[in-house]
């Protein structure tokens, strides 16, 4: 086959009368030094492509290994756990679940967990969506820095908060009472919510709520009919944040519960570690079964939750 | 259907002190005509709209639909249906339900929301579309189920808010035409916004001009079109834009004429114009004439063929001018053209309000500030 240069007709502009002849010159496309030159270019590409796989992995695997290790490890028998250091272990064995039921109020503790996450995500969800809609339809003097500042509260540590907050609950009765913790869970998760639907709200037309208005809807009905089945994927975001805060938090539960009965997951498996004796095998099959639902909703939520990060990062 | 009245509306956003959106907004649509509201944006077109469809709560004045004062009801309560210029079709929801939801939240038997949406279908070619959602739609396809939402309710007004504007402009003369169809079938009263002077003209029974928040002019497009009540109206109507020169009016021994540097034009007759009076001479580009006899000339200096007519952009006697003339293959730039001003075509406008000073001959009467 002929190459492309080859066919190039060469001083074809010649004969024009008054036209300076173009003389052929090898076609840069095809010469060696640009050869080279595409050949680092590509090389620099895909070693690039290479180190930032890399660097994704040990990123992956640094955050993960913990995890992983906690895994492993709650399925090594006890008396192993600290002379096995392999990566694989097989057969699993299950004695340190059996002996965390056996042992500890576990299923106690896991119901008061789901009923707080429970709690928190729905009055997370049906607060959160009327401020933030009132928020964002309706004209009042200072309603940015009202929103705004309800993120205020993410500057303290939440120790900071809950210490005052343990103190005002005595005076009303609420301290070591599941509906404290509950309130402490939502004074967390309600301002992030408002500010992750505020951004949701405002990206949304106005018309489609208004032409829901002129086909007959109050604007209440209109929010109910229209907004809420649009806003499907904010509320699913409000839901996880709020599951993710109220099941990982140990402080509150730490400060505001007492008793065995009313404590959460990760209090109650702290009660694992005496003085004298620590459980690992056990505490850390406790640790993985806190982890698993997290787990569940990170794999099938994941879409969601990092769109609920976006929207917290470039709105507002 | 029905009459629709609007008496001193005025919407400020800014509490009753102004800035003022719209102000004084007076005017009577009959039944079953269609209006259409022009003006650029920001002129406060939207907002008279909004204002009637509930959408806006008016600052002052009262808004009465076939007799009944709805002044302060909601959107829900006026029996008003409006198409959006986004379409604001509901994305969840199909074809169908779009055009069903009204009339379900109206709480209509299913079997009459069923024949009423299908019949709405029919008339706008939408049946084979019922069970597709929004998103699988073209443009030209979600306005039509728009306007199909809007016709389904039998309402007593429809409020198009620049409705065309999102389409191509293929698209746009089709649903321009769909629309004028569509209002000589129902003969209902629709009030069209819209910001395009050609949609204006071609559609409105009647066109109201609005700027900053008043009314320029309301009449019949060609009324709007021979006899501007000022400057923005003849530069807003018409394309390409009417030339306007500023100059001084003259009134010497009978002999009427403006003179603006080297220009001078005869006016043939009575005027409200007074000698020494700066004005401002309008004619249209489509009215000027290539005459031998006359001894203006042009020299051009831009030619655009747009096909049937030739577009020429030219220096008159130091000012610059339009011109449009039946196609001209021959004139080129740089070449000089004798002008005539036709004076039965000209305009006169005091220069520092803008109003008509009406040249008499041509108007049954003079003045014609309908909202000064």
């Amino acid at each position: 086959m002929k190459s492309h240069v080859e066919r190039l007709p060469i001083d074809s502009d010649a004969q024009v009368p008054g036209r300076e002849p173009i003389r052929y010159q090898p076609s840069s496309r095809y010469g060696k030094g640009v050869q080279e030159k595409t050949f680092w270019k590509s090389f620099k590409k895909c070693s690039m492509k290479f180190g930032l796989y890399i660097a994704v992995l040990a990123i992956c695997l640094y955050s993960f290994f913990p995890i992983y290790w906690m895994m492993i490890s709650s399925v090594r028998p006890s008396q192993r756990l600290f002379l096995d250091s392999s990566l694989v272990f097989w057969p699993p064995d299950f004695s340190s679940y059996v002996s965390l039921f056996q042992q500890t109020n576990y299923i106690a503790n896991f119901i008061n967990s789901v009923l707080m996450a429970v709690g928190t995500i729905v009055v997370s969800i049906v607060l959160s969506a009327f401020v933030a809609y009132g928020a964002t339809r309706l004209r009042f003097r200072g309603k940015t820095t009202l929103v705004a500042s309800m993120l205020f509260a993410y500057m303290f540590p939440p120790l900071m908060l809950a210490i005052p907050m343990a103190a005002a609950f005595r005076s009303f009765g609420l301290t070591d009472t599941l509906w404290g913790l509950l309130i402490a869970h939502l004074a967390i998760s309600l301002p992030l919510a408002v500010w992750l639907l505020w951004g949701f709200f405002k990206s949304m037309p106005f018309d489609l709520e208004e032409a829901a208005m002129v086909d007959g809807c109050s604007q209440f009905e209109a929010f109910i009919k229209v907004v809420l089945p649009l806003s499907a994927p904010g509320l699913i975001t409000v839901a996880i944040f709020s599951f993710l805060l109220s099941w990982a938090d140990y402080v509150f539960a730490l400060i505001l519960i007492m008793s065995d009965q009313r404590k959460t997951l990760p209090v109650a498996l702290e009660s694992l570690l005496g003085a004298h004796d620590l459980r690992w095998g056990e505490v850390l099959a406790g640790a993985s079964l806190i982890a698993l639902p997290l787990f569940l909703i990170f794999i099938f939520c994941y879409r969601y939750f990092v769109a609920g990060l976006s929207a917290g990062a470039v709105k507002g | 259907m029905a009459r629709i009245s609007l008496q001193n509306v005025s919407k400020s956003f800014g509490g009753d002190q102004g800035p003022w959106a719209v102000k004084d907004f007076c005017l009577e649509i009959e039944d079953g005509e269609l209006i259409v509201f022009v003006g650029p944006s920001g002129c406060g077109k939207s907002t008279t709209l909004r204002m009637i469809a509930g959408l806006d709560e008016t600052t002052s004045g009262t808004i009465t639909i076939g007799g009944r004062d709805v002044t302060g009801l909601p959107p829900k309560d006026r029996n008003v249906a409006m198409v959006f210029q986004n379409y604001a079709l509901y994305p969840q929801k199909s074809v169908y339900d779009n055009m069903a939801f009204g009339l379900r939240v109206r709480g209509e038997a299913k079997q009459e929301i069923d024949r009423r949406v299908r019949a709405a279908a029919v008339s706008l070619d939408l049946e084979f579309l019922l069970d597709r959602k929004p998103r699988q739609l073209s443009g030209g396809q979600m306005q039509r189920v728009a306007l199909g939402r809007a016709l389904v309710r039998d309402p007593d007004i429809f409020l198009l808010d620049e409705p065309l504007s999102n389409l191509d402009a293929k698209l746009r003369v089709k649903m321009r035409e769909e629309i004028a169809t569509l209002h000589a079938r129902l003969g209902a009263t629709m009030i069209f916004v819209t910001h395009d002077q050609v949609e204006a003209m071609t559609l409105g029974d009647r066109i109201v001009i609005m700027r900053d928040g008043l009314i320029q002019q309301a009449g019949k497009p060609l009324e709007l079109y021979d006899r501007p009540a000022n400057t923005f109206v003849a530069g807003f109507i018409g394309s390409p834009e009417m030339n306007l020169v500023d100059g001084q009016f003259f009134d010497t021994g009978g002999r009427l004429e403006v003179r603006a540097g080297d220009l001078s034009v005869g006016i043939p007759e009575k005027t409200f114009a007074r000698s020494g009076q700066n004005v401002t001479l309008g004619i249209r580009p489509e009215h000027l004439v290539i005459s031998n006899d006359s001894p203006l000339e042009m020299t051009v200096n831009l030619v655009e063929q747009i096909g049937a007519q030739t577009y020429l952009m030219g220096t008159l006697a130091g000012h610059r001018m339009r011109a449009v003339f039946e196609r001209r293959d021959e004139i080129r730039a740089g070449d000089k053209l004798p002008i005539a001003f036709p004076s039965e075509r000209l305009h006169l406008f005091d220069s520092a309000s803008g109003a008509s000073l009406r040249i008499a001959q041509r108007s049954g009467k003079i003045g014609a500030k309908e909202n000064a």
